[in-house]
């Protein structure tokens, strides 16, 4: 079993579901939009007849955020300048994985969030369900139907997961910075206790790896042994996890390196776009978009890798048990 | 050996006269003071030898003084009274503290002697008052009684012995690990104002008002201690019991404070300019600070280059800057030549910090240090006036700043991330806190009867420089200069008050501005003009009866006679209830560009014109003189509205929500 043998097969059975990646991008884009449009409305009552719309055009203008902010209510509130360009908007949400303050945009955008989970634990059933058919070709009814399938299970297993994070960030979180707290509470440098933080954040970031990496697994375990119960299947995720440490963290940590590549390779050159014209404010849009559709297909990628990885390990510990 | 002795002499000679240079103020008070500071009990104690006049014109008998370290005793004092009603900048985090966390000054003996009577022992007649709030738990204020009054500039000696244990990680005075900052110590005579003492009990949100005086402090720490303090070092003593003695002398200072700790590195620079006078920069900053050593002496050698170009040099030979240890509640504060700044050891370049904190302390040195006026009045003369030097100082040394950041942010850890093309401009930015708490209280009330912690902050530093940006943009730039600098040069050591700085305003700008600082210091109004319609439509000719009498002729309508000249209609209005005269642009599509006027007193004004060209656009004081407006965007209005700038940043704001979406999925 390797990891890049995995990785290459994961890659090859994207490549053969591509059209999934539509699907998931026209959910995404149309969710989004729907919030997208007032906050275009807010935004133009504010600036479309102003003369700060000529600032706005060059860049951000920190002033009129600051005034705009002042008004803002509702969805406006999460207007802010680190959307600006570049990392911003990527680290506002990569950060949320470690502080797990999901609500720090408003119950709107939380509530919003959390019916997404949702839709995309539906999706999911459609995805796992066509990478585990032996038939590969894609078919939009067996996509759907496989979703539907697998939807209570996978329902299930996303709301476990939830209340699991839950704990991590509210009662094993607070725990450890807590005992780093009182650690360091009487230091007088804070480099020192900088990176004396730097091992929690590091603690809790393996800890958030390894969670979802069996729940990954369960996922997978429930439709390719077709199993019936969701709770069993994040029992033998943990136990195949665990006997497989090694490999299948290493497997997860290379696609999130892919993950941190592609971040990195947009941020900067989002940073370098400065859409002051129409024509660059289309191309800087179809960039983001770009990117979006990117980060469908690594999901994509982290689901097909491990599943031939399960695969692979599933057929070696058969052919060794009939010998 | 005698000949090396003379040598000694004329040496320590020298050090000591360059403490005590050539300033001129009135010296009212004179400390002598011989402390120990007790790193294991956290204590220090001494003896203060206070020689006092009264510069009355009324015999004086009774004495007051500040104990302020009282304040931190137990929760009953007045301070944390106010801070558990949420008048604290300070979180309540203030009362989890252990037992020796708490702090307090006692004074264990005190006589007084004078000319009109032998030394006496003032202790049977010691008590705390509360002037501010008779609240009888506070003992931040106490009195005595002479056995005699003393007359009109005579003079009292006070010899007080005292212990002043400092509190755990308390604000602006405090002990942490072996981090000592030592402020507001010691029991401090306060002010005599016409004949009245003007003594306020340590509030949460106020700071401080005394005499000017000359301080010689002789200090004893153990042996591995960097210490600094006010003034100059003159001498230090190594002591048999491994202690060291320094000795720290300045005149023309209203307090003296100290800081020691063995972590501090020491670094010096000198201040040098054709115009003003040498300054010796001292720096003690934490280990891991290393790379900031530059930004903190060239932020404070750019407040000592404009700040004394601007009102006046700094008159002292030496200033003291302390990077206060991490997590210590004691940085950014500012005492008489030595102030304390703070820095995180990952902030990013473009950001101008430590920058921006360095200049607004070292800035007090000229506000709060050489005019010195009441802060527990009138806090905005010190802070607000700082506050509008420090961001004219970063604006004219450093230029606009980064927008940044910080991620994962908790005590001790951050990543920052800084926005370079997100610039904050200085002179506007103080907008942001100004805005939420612009209606709460008028300027002129007293800071520590503000409603709030953010109404004090907003009162004393955002509306105060927000004011004195309007009042340079309304006036000019060179009138205004004139004004500040004659202002700081004639009341340098001379504790100015309001209707001071009103008056030297009304001389320089040649015309009475009473209207405005009555509007500004009394009232809590916003400023708020704004251009609410730019319209144009056909000019019809006179359709209807035209001509007299019996010429009088009909003329309907008709399409094909309508005119190629266009009526147009700016209406600029008045939301907010300050009143100033302010400019209005309106230019036209074929490039015309008119500039009206308006005395802005009703709540509205229409402008109509009759071109060949339609109005494009209208601005409301368009060259923003006027920056305490509180909402710029409705400063200027287009006739035709724009969707460009709202699809960009909703396009950018989808973008970042789909990312968002996408990250959660992580969970399903």
């Amino acid at each position: 079993m390797s990891i890049i043998k995995s990785f290459k097969s994961g890659l090859a059975l994207v490549f053969e579901h591509l059209k999934i990646i539509p699907i998931i991008y026209a959910v995404n884009f149309s969710l989004a939009a729907l919030l997208a449009i007032p906050m275009y409305i807010s935004l133009h009552e504010a600036i479309g007849t102003s003369g700060v719309r000529d600032e706005l055009m060059q860049g951000f203008d920190h002033e009129w955020w600051t005034e705009f902010n002042f008004h803002a209510e509702g969805l406006e509130k999460t207007f802010r300048p680190s959307l600006s360009g570049g990392f911003g908007a990527i680290f506002d949400n990569v950060e949320l994985l470690l502080t797990g303050k999901f609500t720090s945009f408003g119950t709107g955008i939380f509530i919003f969030g959390v019916t997404y989970v949702f839709v995309s634990a539906f999706m999911n059933g459609g995805i796992i369900g066509l990478f585990a058919e032996e038939k590969r070709k894609f078919s939009t009814s067996r996509f759907f139907s496989n979703a539907g399938l697998y939807f209570h299970h996978f329902f299930a297993l996303a709301l476990t997961a939830m209340l699991l994070f839950l704990l991590v960030y509210k009662a094993f979180s607070s725990a450890l910075f807590g005992a780093l707290g009182s650690f360091t509470a009487e230091w007088l440098s804070d480099r020192a206790a900088w990176f004396v933080n730097l091992i929690g954040y590091v603690v809790l970031l393996l800890i958030v790896i390894f969670f979802n990496m069996i729940f990954d697994y369960a996922k997978i375990i429930l439709v390719v042994e077709k199993k019936e119960s969701s709770w069993l299947c994040i029992w033998y995720s943990l136990k195949f996890s665990a006997r497989h440490l090694a490999n299948a963290g290493g497997l997860y940590l290379l696609l999130i390196l892919v993950g941190v590549g592609l971040t990195l390779v947009f941020a900067l050159l989002d940073s370098l776009i400065n859409p002051s014209q129409v024509l660059v404010l289309i191309i800087a849009v179809i960039f983001q978009q770009g990117f979006i559709i990117a980060k469908i297909w690594l999901r994509l990628n982290f689901y097909g890798a491990q599943l031939s990885y399960y695969n692979q390990g599933q057929s070696e510990v058969r052919r060794l048990k009939k010998i | 050996m005698i000949k090396y002795s003379i040598v000694l002499f004329f040496l320590f000679a020298l050090v000591t006269a360059s403490a005590g240079q050539s300033l001129n103020c009135d010296q009212v008070v004179s400390y002598q003071m011989k402390v120990a500071l007790n790193p294991g009990t956290k204590t220090i104690t001494g003896s203060e030898v206070l020689n006092w006049k009264n510069t009355s014109d009324q015999p004086i008998s009774e004495l007051y003084f500040h104990a302020y370290l009282n304040a931190f005793k137990n929760t009953q004092s007045t301070f944390f009274k106010e801070a558990a009603q949420g008048l604290a900048r300070y979180p309540r985090e203030l009362y989890d503290r252990p037992q020796d966390g708490w702090g307090f000054v006692d004074v264990q003996s005190i006589s007084a002697s004078s000319t009109a009577f032998s030394n006496t022992d003032l202790l049977p007649t010691f008590r705390y008052v509360q002037p501010d709030d008779q609240n009888p738990a506070d003992e931040t204020v106490f009195t005595v009684q002479l056995p005699r009054p003393i007359g009109p500039n005579e003079t009292v000696n006070i010899n007080i012995k005292f212990v002043s244990k400092l509190p755990h990680n308390a604000p602006r005075t405090e002990f942490r690990s072996d981090y000592f900052f030592v402020g507001q110590w010691f029991p401090k005579i306060a002010v005599l104002e016409n004949g009245k003492w003007n003594c306020h009990q340590f509030h949460t949100n106020t700071e401080f008002f005394a005499d000017y005086g000359s301080y010689d402090v002789s200090l004893t720490v153990p042996k591995k201690y960097v210490v600094g303090a006010t003034g100059v070092m003159t001498d230090s003593t190594a002591n048999s019991d491994g202690s060291v003695t320094y000795r720290f002398q300045q005149d023309c200072v209203h307090d003296f404070a100290w800081t020691a700790c063995p972590r501090f590195k020491v670094a010096k620079r000198m201040f040098e300019h054709p115009e003003l006078p040498p300054v010796q920069m001292r720096l003690l900053y934490q280990p891991e600070h290393q790379k900031y050593v530059n930004a903190f002496f060239d932020a404070t050698a750019n407040t000592l280059k404009h700040y004394g170009l601007w009102y006046v040099p700094y008159p002292y030979k030496q200033i003291t800057i302390v990077d206060a240890a991490w997590r210590s509640k004691s940085g950014g504060m500012e005492y008489p030549t030595l102030f304390t700044t703070e820095v995180d050891w990952l902030t990013p370049d473009g950001t101008q910090d430590p920058h921006a904190l360095t200049v607004h302390e070292a800035g007090h040195q000229f506000w709060y240090g050489l005019i010195g006026n009441n802060e527990f009045e009138d806090a905005w003369m010190d802070e607000g006036f700082n506050s509008y030097s420090d961001t004219r100082c970063e604006n004219a040394a450093y230029g606009s700043r980064a927008y940044y950041k910080t991620y994962l942010s908790r005590e001790g850890f951050q990543i920052p991330l800084a926005f370079p093309g997100v610039r904050i401009e200085h002179r506007t930015r103080r907008l942001e806190n100004y805005r939420p708490h612009a209606a709460k209280d008028a300027m002129g009330r007293l800071p520590f009867a503000m409603m709030d912690g953010g109404s004090y902050g907003c009162n004393a530093y955002e509306k105060p420089a927000l004011m004195l940006w309007t009042l340079e943009g309304y006036l000019g730039d060179e009138v205004f200069g004139r004004i500040m600098k004659t202002y700081a040069s004639r009341y340098v050591f001379k504790h100015p008050k309001p209707k001071d700085f009103v008056n030297v305003v009304n001389e320089i700008a040649g015309q009475p501005m009473d209207w405005f600082f009555e509007q500004m210091l009394n009232g809590t109004g916003i400023l708020d003009y704004a251009v609410t319609e730019v319209s144009s439509r056909p000019f019809v000719e006179a359709v209807g009866l035209v001509g007299k009498e019996s010429n009088r002729q009909y003329q309907a309508y008709d399409e094909k006679k309508k005119s190629n000249r266009f009526e147009s209609d700016v209406l600029v209005r008045r939301f907010g209830e300050v009143r100033i005269p302010v400019e209005v642009r309106v230019q036209f599509e074929d490039g015309e560009i008119i500039n009206e006027k308006w005395d802005g007193r009703d709540l509205w004004k229409r402008f109509s014109y009759l071109r060949s060209s339609q109005v494009r656009r209208a601005d409301v004081d368009p060259e923003r003189k006027l920056i305490l407006d509180l909402n710029y965007s409705n400063n200027s209005r287009y006739r035709e509205s724009d969707s460009g700038a709202a699809i960009r940043w909703a396009s950018k704001w989808m973008y970042w929500l789909q990312h968002f979406l996408e990250t959660v999925a992580f969970f399903s």
